[in-house]
């Protein structure tokens, strides 16, 4: 019953989002209606790396603390973190492919996201790979650090390489988006709504994992 | 001298001779075994051969594929010896021995991850140059400064591939586990040093590679100090 005012606010936000990126806000110059997906990518893409920095502070509160809790935000965390980094590639590559012509241009913020992307992949199947429970909260709190530390090197590696690199696909007049007062306003208020929806996705993964947890304890006793 | 600075004079010499007696422990164990060495030349003579089949022989553009196919060819023997590095410790029990030796578990890492370097080295000293003549190239710049760099790299890899390893000694897919954490980790040193070996192979000054050179340092640094301060919580149950 409690949680009834924060859903309503939650949904009230994403149907003002929805309303102001697929009818408010004015077609692009030269993009037209197209451009409207950067609405869902670019809020995508925020929650994605506030997902992983959640990860990593959980990773390292847990390594201090040793409280369950702190590996618990930090693995819901990283799954909710991969759902948007795969939502961000999405509409990303539909954006490129409406925009330059072709789905995938090797762009430094594409690979990077895509090295991200499979960076907290190995994340989770390297904790599904462990059945102890206080060793896969201890090495995944590690393995939670080190991966956030890699994206900059990943990130600044692909933005050297594009540099270097001739890259022949590439159209060679990019359009680029013009950003109006009023598609800025339509991307905070979608990226407020993407922020809570992460945050009501997150409470109900922690509840998720808790209830699970409750269950097998249970079942425990129950074969005792 | 102060008695501050003859005490860290001498801790920081009873460290390395930690780091060097894990080092000689590992390698005399590697010695004694011997298989895994000629099954890193056999892989290194391999991996030349299928690159040339699948770049076609003579071709013209080689100087092209030659980095990326040199880096992958080392970066898959370094695999091999990750394997070898914790997991074994872990699959002979050996690991509480460590554990419980009166060693640091940093001096632990540093001595592992020599060995590690120690491994990748040997596995380019095969692939380097066996693919020089089978690929049909050579290194036009000082040959001092391409076995610098190529030895930065190999132990930015070395460095990761030792963390992963004493990772994965936990899991239970541990072969599948460690490419699957060591690949996505790696970009970072991987696409500089492929970059700066294209351009060491084509002539390439120290002033040419500075970018790559700082890419690949600054990986070194960070991955370093990530290791060294959470790799306690990875050795101690």
């Amino acid at each position: 019953m409690k949680d009834k005012p924060i859903l309503a606010g939650l949904f009230l936000a994403n149907l003002i989002s929805l309303y102001m990126i697929f009818i408010w806000a004015p077609p692009e110059r030269s993009l037209g209606d197209s451009y409207r997906v950067f609405f869902i990518h670019t809020p995508a893409a925020w929650v994605s790396y506030l997902a992983f920095a959640t990860t990593f502070l959980g990773s390292i509160l847990y390594l201090k603390t040793e409280k369950p809790m702190w590996d618990l935000y930090a693995s819901s965390a990283s799954l909710l973190g991969l759902l948007f980094c795969l939502v961000t590639l999405i509409t990303g590559s539909m954006w490129a492919k409406l925009a330059w012509g072709i789905y995938w241009n090797w762009d430094p913020r594409e690979t990077s996201t895509l090295i991200l992307l499979l960076v907290y992949l190995s994340y989770i199947s390297f904790r599904m790979s462990i059945s102890d429970k206080d060793r896969k909260a201890r090495t995944s709190a590690v393995l939670g650090i080190l991966a956030f530390i890699s994206i900059p090197l990943s990130y600044f590696s692909a933005v050297f390489w594009a540099t270097l690199h001739p890259m022949p696909l590439f159209p060679i007049n990019r359009p680029q988006l013009g950003i109006e007062p009023s598609m800025l306003l339509t991307l905070a208020v979608s990226m407020i709504g993407a922020t809570l929806l992460f945050s009501w996705m997150f409470y109900l993964t922690l509840n998720m994992y808790r209830m699970t947890e409750k269950a097998e304890l249970s079942l425990l006793e129950i074969k005792e | 001298m102060t008695k501050r600075t003859i005490s860290f004079l001498s801790s920081s010499v009873s460290f390395l001779e930690d780091a060097l007696e894990i080092l000689f422990k590992d390698l005399r164990l590697e010695l004694r075994r011997g298989y895994e060495i000629y099954s890193i030349m056999v892989l290194a003579l391999l991996s030349n051969l299928s690159f040339g089949f699948a770049l076609g022989i003579m071709n013209p553009n080689v100087l092209e594929f030659v980095p990326a196919v040199l880096w992958i060819s080392i970066l898959f023997i370094g695999m091999l010896g990750f394997t070898t590095v914790f997991v074994r410790e872990m699959d002979k029990g050996s690991i509480d021995g460590l554990r419980l030796a009166p060693i640091s578990p940093q001096a632990i890492l540093i001595g592992k991850t020599i060995y590690t370097f120690m491994l990748m080295c040997v596995g380019a000293v095969f692939i380097i140059p066996s693919s020089m003549i089978i690929l049909n190239y050579t290194f036009h710049s000082d040959y001092l400064l391409v076995i610098l760099f190529l030895g930065l790299g190999i132990l930015n890899i070395a460095v990761v591939g030792s963390m992963v390893s004493a990772l994965a000694m936990y899991s239970e897919s541990r072969a599948l586990i460690i490419p699957a954490l060591s690949l996505p980790l790696v970009p970072g040193t991987l696409v500089p040093s492929i970059l700066a070996t294209g351009k060491l192979a084509m002539g390439a000054t120290i002033d040419m590679i500075l970018s790559e050179l700082q890419l690949n340092l600054a990986f070194l640094l960070l991955m370093v100090a990530a290791f060294w301060i959470t790799f306690e919580y990875v050795l101690y149950d």
